[in-house]
C-alpha cells in the first residue's frame, strides 16, 4: 500500500443535492489509494449515510450550515471524521431495529445506521464545543 | 436521478437512471405511490442504468413491501448490478426482495 498516510478535506453545504459531490469526493479520495473497489463502495455508502442523517436531522436541510468531511487514509486502514454544527444527534440513544420489522411497521428511514454499523469497523460519536463530531474506521488490506 | 414509467406485457416498468440517495428518494416514492393508485398489479424496478443507492432509496422498496404482500401485487427489480447487490446483501435484502433478471414470461 502508500508509505505515509495522507489526509483529504471537503466542506459542503447542508445541501441534498451535495451529497452527490460529497460521494465524488470520497470516491475520488479513496482512488488515489489502492483499496478495492468494493471497499471504496461501501466507504462511499457509509460516509453518505451519516452525511444525509447530518444534513436531514441536525441542521434540517438549512443549506447555510455547513459540513466538513475528512478522510485520513494510513497504512491498513481510513479513518473519517464528519464534523457539523446542527443540533446534537443522540447517537448512544439509537437502538438497532431488525429489517423485518422495519417492513412491519412500513418504516422508511433507520435503516442508515444500519448500513453503517455493518460496513464500518468502529463508529464514535462526539458532542464538542457545538460541534458534532463522527468518527468512523474501517480496516482495509 | 430520472424515471421513466413504461408498461409491457401487463407490467408496469418503473426505469431508474442515475443516483437513488437521499435527495432523490421521494420521486421513486412517488412513481410507486401513483402505479398503486392506478391499481397496478405488476410493478418491476428497471435498476438497468441505476449507479448508486442509499438507505433512502431501500426504505421506500422496505416501506410498501407489506403492502405489496397483503394486496397481492407482484413486485420486483430487475437488471441489478453487483455494486447495489452488494448494498442489498448488507442487510439480508436479496433475501428479502424478489430480483430477476427479465419481465416473466406472461
Amino acid at each position: 500500500m502508500y508509505n505515509s498516510s495522507f489526509t483529504n478535506h471537503y466542506t459542503t453545504f447542508c445541501s441534498l443535492q451535495n451529497l452527490r459531490n460529497i460521494r465524488n469526493f470520497v470516491e475520488s479520495s479513496l482512488s488515489k489509494t489502492d483499496i478495492n473497489s468494493k471497499d471504496t463502495e461501501m466507504i462511499v455508502l457509509a460516509v453518505d449515510e451519516v452525511c444525509s442523517n447530518s444534513i436531514i436531522h441536525s441542521n434540517e436541510e438549512n443549506s447555510e450550515s455547513l459540513i466538513d468531511i475528512f478522510l485520513k487514509m494510513s497504512k491498513g486502514e481510513v479513518v473519517v471524521e464528519i464534523k457539523d454544527k446542527g443540533k446534537r444527534f443522540d447517537y448512544n440513544a439509537y437502538r438497532e431495529t431488525s429489517i423485518t420489522q422495519l417492513i412491519k411497521d412500513k418504516s422508511k428511514g433507520k435503516m442508515g445506521l444500519l448500513l453503517v454499523r455493518n460496513i464500518m469497523d468502529k463508529i464514535e460519536f462526539t458532542h464538542e464545543k457545538d460541534l458534532n463530531i463522527y468518527r468512523m474506521v474501517k480496516k482495509v488490506k | 436521478m430520472f424515471i421513466n414509467t413504461t408498461t409491457e406485457n401487463n407490467y408496469l416498468i418503473i426505469a431508474l437512471d442515475g443516483d437513488l440517495d437521499a435527495s432523490s428518494a421521494l420521486q421513486l416514492d412517488t412513481a410507486i405511490k401513483e402505479a398503486l393508485e392506478q391499481n397496478k398489479t405488476n410493478i418491476v424496478i428497471d435498476c438497468n442504468k441505476l449507479n448508486y443507492v442509499s438507505s433512502s432509496g431501500l426504505g421506500v422498496f422496505i416501506s410498501y413491501l407489506s403492502d405489496f404482500q397483503k394486496d397481492n401485487i407482484y413486485f420486483a427489480l430487475m437488471n441489478v448490478k453487483e455494486k447495489i447487490l452488494n448494498t442489498l446483501d448488507i442487510l439480508g435484502l436479496t433475501k428479502l426482495l424478489n430480483i430477476i433478471e427479465r419481465i416473466p414470461d406472461v
